[in-house]
């Protein structure tokens, strides 16, 4: 018979384990075929994943339109508006001198409400002159779907389509104060089209709006859009902020990112706290039924580490295991997440005019620490066991497999 | 190959020492299969240990291939006896998830598959490679625990009394086998407290009260009735 490996008394042979991840039984083995087991703990964490996905894309809507409808415009253009009956003359004419202003467009601003997902949200309406109405729409990306434009002089509105259907308005419908007092909007409107697009405003007459100003401004506007020149936006917006602020109040991207981000704190504060006890909750009580289930595998491990493995090694193993089934169950989550999310879209938001984001990266990062931290807490519990196992006990008791 | 120079251990229990071993001096050549005999309570288990390098000793030195072998956790200890050393325990120790292929293949590279397979098949589980210990029975059990220690051809296979809970029938094969095993260059020290079992040792220590002594009824020829264990080509 063949003598395997030919070896001398007098020298120790050079041996190398190899490291847990290419050793049976596979790490994913054990939740594989102990499904009594797997499946409460992938249930917990795939329901986590759409907990924290579903909110964080929820939130992200919210967020979004909310800039969509009060941000994205001054992304291309900026505002300034009197803080006495109309804009001087001289002022105007210094606006327009300087050399990275584009154009002025006179405007008034008003807005009506709809029902988004945190309740009442405000939409702007903008009233500008029938000839300076397409450089708006440009701006905010806006086209006319149905029906047209309101017509100078005349009490129409055109609103956007998430505003038609969450007022469950078309052409012909009437809108304004007059008709539901939550709206900013004085007077009533005849809704004369239907805007697409990315921005959820509503487009109305100046030539109406100022007739029906109550103090009259003469000839002076009170209020205007400032259009820089193309990739003159910064430099603009520095130069009307030396305007002198006892006349006229400046909007600009950063004003309005400022006044958005203060507004929208506590919305992603609920969001980060949501994630966080979601992520602890989680990860602690996944933890624990990890502990129970490693003590009911006392032996497994005692025969690691009686054949030859380290307690690192263990413990890789175990880290190993439970990143398997969290990671697992993180991407069915985002799956159900994503199924749940169009669900809710298709089924309910959609038709209130209410945009639903999907799952996003973002979102989809938001639960990432629920496998992360969850192997890690489970690791951690486990680990001093590991440490302190003395295996050779367990070899020496009764097994009753 | 292994010796353990005047080595013992001691416990503490309840503010007690207890010597389990004391002064024990074995030597384990290559190719041999050594007995360890004695009765219950006499410290076999615990020398077993220390040999084997899953406990330390208190006193004494055990060297393998002339080199100390370290405290149980340390890297090298932890090597010799994943590659080194095989271990047939008591108990099977099976795990319960697993099939008998996949248990005898515990901890090891995917590659020992077809090896265990061939194992398994002399040990007469052919028809249960796939079956989980659940469905084997106790000797079965036996079996397949013994073909993990021998899976990756270890030099030295450490049996703390496998024939303990099996017939005779199979207690004479399982020594059979491990005999067949050290018939290739390897060696093997088993645990026993079965007089019927001497006949396939080449050398005989017996133990009583943790003292050693080799026997002077070591027999240096067993080969009658050994079957042979296929090997690697």
């Amino acid at each position: 018979m063949a003598v395997s490996k030919p070896m001398t008394e007098s020298r120790v042979p050079v041996v190398r384990i190899p490291g847990a991840s290419i050793l049976m039984p596979a790490p994913w083995l054990f939740f594989l075929r102990n499904k009594a087991k797997s499946i409460p703990l992938f249930m917990l964490v795939s329901l986590s994943v759409v907990v924290i996905v579903s909110v964080g894309a929820m939130t992200d809507s919210v967020l979004t339109t909310a800039y969509r409808s009060s941000v994205r415009f001054f992304e291309q253009a900026s505002t300034i508006v009197s803080k006495q009956a109309g804009i001087e003359s001289d002022l105007v004419e210094r606006v327009a001198l300087i050399p990275s202003v584009g154009s002025m467009i006179p405007f008034l601003d008003s807005a009506v409400r709809v029902e988004g997902l945190l309740g009442s949200e405000p939409r702007h309406v903008l009233a500008v002159r029938a000839c300076d109405a397409d450089s708006v729409l440009n701006a905010l990306g806006l086209t006319v779907r149905r029906g047209r434009l309101p017509e100078p002089g005349m009490p129409e509105i055109a609103i956007h389509e998430d505003i038609a259907k969450s007022r469950k308005t078309r052409i012909g419908s009437v809108i304004g104060r007059e008709v539901d007092p939550r709206d900013y909007l004085w007077g009533a409107f005849v809704v004369s089209g239907i805007l697409s697009g990315e921005a959820p405003i509503c487009i109305a007459s100046l030539d109406y709006f100022e007739k029906q100003w109550m103090a009259s401004t003469g000839d002076q506007h009170y209020a205007y859009i400032v259009f820089p020149k193309a990739g003159e936006l910064r430099s603009a917006n520095d130069a009307l902020s030396r305007l002198p602020d006892t006349a006229v109040s400046i909007a600009t991207i950063d004003t309005e990112m400022q006044k958005y981000r203060s507004e929208y704190a506590n919305t992603r504060l609920f969001l980060w706290i949501t994630d966080l006890l979601v992520v602890v909750i989680v990860s602690v009580a996944m933890g624990l039924v990890n502990t129970i289930y490693f003590h009911g595998r006392l032996r497994e491990f005692a025969l690691m580490a009686a054949t030859g493995r380290t307690p690192s090694q263990l413990l890789a193993r175990v880290m190993s295991e439970v990143l398997a089934l969290a990671s697992v169950g993180y991407c069915a989550g985002l799956a159900v997440a994503q199924m749940v999310l169009w669900a809710l879209s298709a089924g309910v938001f959609s038709s209130r005019g209410i945009a639903i984001e999907y799952v996003s990266l973002r979102s989809a990062a938001l639960a990432a620490p629920v496998p992360v931290l969850l192997s890690m807490f489970s690791t951690a519990t486990i680990g001093y066991s590991l440490y302190t196992l003395d295996f050779v006990s367990i070899m020496e008791g009764k097994d009753s497999c | 190959m292994l010796v353990a120079n005047d080595v013992g251990i001691m416990y503490v229990s309840g503010g007690s020492e207890t010597w389990a071993v004391r002064h024990a001096f074995v030597r384990i050549a290559q190719g041999e299969m050594v007995i360890l005999e004695g009765p219950s309570g006499s410290g076999k288990s615990s020398l077993l240990y220390i040999l084997s390098g899953i406990r330390p000793p208190s006193e004494g030195q055990v060297l393998y291939c002339g080199q100390p072998i370290g405290r149980p956790v340390d890297r090298q200890t932890v090597m010799h006896r994943y590659t080194e050393f095989g271990f047939v325990f008591q108990q099977h120790f099976l795990v319960g998830y697993l099939t008998a292929t996949e248990n005898a293949c515990f901890g090891r590279r995917r590659s020992s598959v077809p090896r265990a397979r061939e194992i398994l098949t002399q040990f007469g589980l052919g028809s249960k490679l796939n079956a989980y210990p659940r469905e084997l029975s106790h000797g079965e059990r036996q079996r397949v625990a013994v073909a993990r220690a021998l899976v990756h051809e270890p030099r030295i296979v450490f049996a703390d009394e496998p024939t303990a809970s099996v017939d005779t029938e199979l207690a004479h094969e399982i020594c059979q086998w491990l005999k067949a095993y050290c018939g290739r260059g390897n060696s093997c020290i088993m645990v026993t407290h079965d007089s019927r079992l001497r006949m396939y040792a080449d050398r005989i220590y017996a133990m009583e009260d943790g003292v050693v002594s080799e026997s002077s009824q070591s027999q240096r020829t067993a080969h009658s009735g050994v079957r042979a264990l296929g090997g690697r080509p």
